[in-house]
């Protein structure tokens, strides 16, 4: 069976004033359906890097992505911008919801762009998350926590093959985190789909199925 | 996806209705201040056009008094026994009160085909006229349908509206002329292009010059600094209205580079972006278009009759005093508000298709991006510059006066960022203290705007 996601000796180097700082060297992974993969590392160990490398929205220096048989790496913006409309939810640290739009526009805005909304599926989402009232109201008017919970709705409603998730519960208090991981598992479950998270908390790492840190640029199972 | 993308970026007015309007205002006082401008030359320029065509004056050679203003009615008797085909005309303004009317009287028995009103001749758009009511008392006055008619005295000639006759202009009988003037000798005589053959040269002693044609252009020439002076302001204030609409763009990009980002990594591809932000720029214009045409038609039908005043007072041109709507006007308006938002949201979209998907959110990385575009500033500044002295070295005249000022300020505005940026590296090294330190890179990072600001 083909991997769902399959990152081949990935290599990433910043040009810092201080001269290059190389954060990825030669990071392998892959990920089938239905798995679930805890990312864990220090901060500024290239956690973030990895994932946007992962998610097309960053370009690797060497190496090669391969999502759902795809190599990435050639693709052109339009093509790559297709690749996450259609095969990935993204959960950001910084949430990274539109200011403009309520909750509601929000949670529904991917799924809407690939044609695949659900409201019935939205509002689901919304009375798990503990987001139900709040549909019209606009981000300026929740908490993080909230914020945060939104931006987690928008990625499970479009039901995608790949969630990747950048500290989803980081803004949580450890009761809301570990219901929304919860909910992240099941339906990931549900349909069949790969979740890969980074997280600081071992806690909440141990509950997926399996665990990758990183680590002065080198990926290493467990620990 | 379009229209996803286009009601999410869209969204961001509904929440930033001031900004909304100053685009809007911005652009439709630009477009108002330049088309009015334009609708007032346009009126002018025609009239001078069809004042000089009036009775085929564009046309017929002319014999002139070389000093005086008239022309003794013996010399013309005595050129026509000599076999000239000449006509007299009788021409003045005839007062009363404030108004002021052109008086052409015609000799249509005398008047070569080119000069006779087609009205007379049963050719014009109007009823003809009777001619034996033109020829006798107290005649009649053909008028120009813009021309005020409480300007005749009631028990004065009987007045007849054509089209064939500008506004502000009348045309009658010589006789009926002579006594609405009070002069009885013509102003010039038109030479009929049929003459009789193996005529003798123009005698000296009749004290004639012979002129060529009027034409528009000779009160054109007259009027063109005033005519120029008028475009370089609406120019002008064309400038300001865009580098309104360009700090409204600019601003309103810049608070939207997060949703950017978000769109695009939710899927939506920068060409996607970039059309969404491209018909947006198209409604507003769509809008301040509209508005802006409105304004500057009432703008320019309000300032018409001062202009006209000034035009006769300082050049003698017949300008009527009122506007009429031209489509063409009207089109080349609405072209010059799409032209101008494009260039007011050029930068911003340049900006942003460059921007790495990831960097649009972190204001340090705009910076850094706008930084290397003040390079190609630097470039654009220092070219515009040695162009306004080359155009002070070489050439002459007002056109090359505007060009040089209009070097001289956009280079200056152009070079503005780069030297606020070495003076705030120069300050910088002497800074001492985490505020002074914060307010220097934060001033740092509002370069672009900031220039923008002190440009306007």
């Amino acid at each position: 069976m083909s991997h769902l996601l399959r990152l081949i000796e990935i290599e990433k180097t910043y040009t810092t004033a201080e001269g290059p700082l190389p954060v990825l060297r030669g990071v392998s992974l892959s990920l089938d359906r239905g798995d679930s993969v805890a990312l864990t590392g220090e901060s500024g160990s290239g956690k973030s890097t990895l994932m946007h490398i992962a998610a097309a929205l960053d370009h690797a220096d060497g190496g090669q992505v391969v999502l759902d048989g795809v190599s990435v790496g050639p693709l052109s913006d339009a093509s790559r911008a297709a690749l996450r409309r259609d095969k990935i939810g993204l959960v950001f640290q910084q949430f990274n919801l539109i200011p403009s739009l309520t909750v509601g526009q929000n949670i529904a805005f991917q799924a809407r762009l690939a044609q695949r909304h659900d409201p019935a599926f939205d509002m689901m989402l919304q009375d798990r998350l503990g987001l139900a009232g709040l549909a019209d109201r606009y981000p300026e008017q929740l908490s993080g926590g909230q914020q945060q919970r939104v931006a987690i709705a928008r990625a499970l409603a479009a039901r995608r093959a790949l969630i990747l998730a950048d500290e989803p519960t980081g803004n949580l208090d450890e009761d809301t985190g570990d219901a929304v991981l919860d909910l992240l598992l099941e339906l990931a479950s549900d349909t069949g789909a790969a979740l890969m998270m980074v997280t600081h908390s071992n806690r909440l790492a141990d509950r997926l199925n399996r665990r990758l840190h990183l680590s002065h640029g080198a990926l290493a199972e467990g620990q | 996806m379009l229209y996803l993308a286009v009601s999410s970026l869209f969204s961001h007015w509904r929440r930033h209705l001031g900004q909304a309007l100053t685009l809007v205002a911005g652009l439709a006082l630009a477009t108002a201040l330049w088309s009015g401008i334009q609708a007032i030359n346009a009126e002018a320029r025609s009239a001078y056009d069809q004042a000089a065509a009036t009775l085929g004056q564009d046309t017929l050679d002319r014999l002139v008094p070389a000093y005086g203003d008239t022309i003794p009615r013996q010399t013309y008797v005595d050129l026509r026994r000599m076999g000239y085909a000449v006509s007299p005309v009788i021409t003045g303004i005839y007062r009363t009160g404030d108004l002021r009317v052109r008086v052409l009287g015609i000799d249509p028995l005398t008047a070569p085909d080119a000069a006779s009103a087609p009205v007379l001749i049963g050719e014009g758009s109007g009823p003809p006229v009777e001619l034996t009511a033109f020829f006798g008392s107290p005649g009649v006055l053909l008028v120009g349908s813009g021309t005020d008619l409480d300007a005749f005295p009631p028990d004065g000639p009987r007045v007849q509206i054509t089209g064939e006759v500008p506004a502000g202009a009348a045309v009658t009988d010589i006789g009926t002329a002579a006594r609405l003037l009070g002069q009885q000798d013509p102003s010039y005589l038109l030479i009929d292009p049929d003459q009789p053959a193996r005529l003798p040269v123009l005698p000296a002693e009749t004290g004639l010059i012979r002129e060529g044609p009027q034409s528009g252009a000779d009160v054109g020439r007259l009027t063109d600094s005033f005519h120029l002076n008028l475009t370089a302001f609406g120019l002008l204030a064309f400038a300001v209205g865009l580098f309104i609409v360009h700090g409204a763009i600019g601003l309103s990009v810049e608070q939207r580079r997060a949703t950017v980002r978000t769109l695009r990594s939710m899927g939506v591809p920068l060409r996607a972006v970039l059309a969404a932000f491209a018909l947006e720029i198209t409604a507003f214009a769509i809008v301040a278009g509209a508005v802006g045409l409105i304004l500057g038609y009432l703008i320019a039908g309000a300032l018409m009759p001062g202009v006209a005043s000034t035009l006769r007072g300082l050049y003698g041109a017949d300008v009527p005093g009122v506007l009429r709507f031209d489509p063409l006007w009207a089109l080349a308006g609405a072209a010059m508000t799409f032209a101008g938002a494009t260039v007011a949201a050029a930068q911003a979209f340049v900006k942003l298709a460059q921007m790495p998907l990831l960097a649009p959110a972190q204001p340090r990385a705009w910076a850094i991006a706008s930084v290397r575009g003040m390079r190609w500033q630097a470039i654009g500044a220092l070219t515009l510059g040695c162009g306004a002295v080359g155009i002070l070295i070489v050439a002459d005249g007002l056109l090359a006066g505007f060009g040089f000022l209009a070097g001289l300020l956009m280079g200056a505005a152009l070079l503005l960022p780069l030297v606020l940026l070495g003076l705030l590296r120069g300050v910088s090294a002497f800074a001492r203290g985490p505020q002074a330190e914060w307010i220097l890179a934060d001033t740092r990072q509002q370069i672009p705007s900031l220039s923008l600001a002190l440009m306007r």
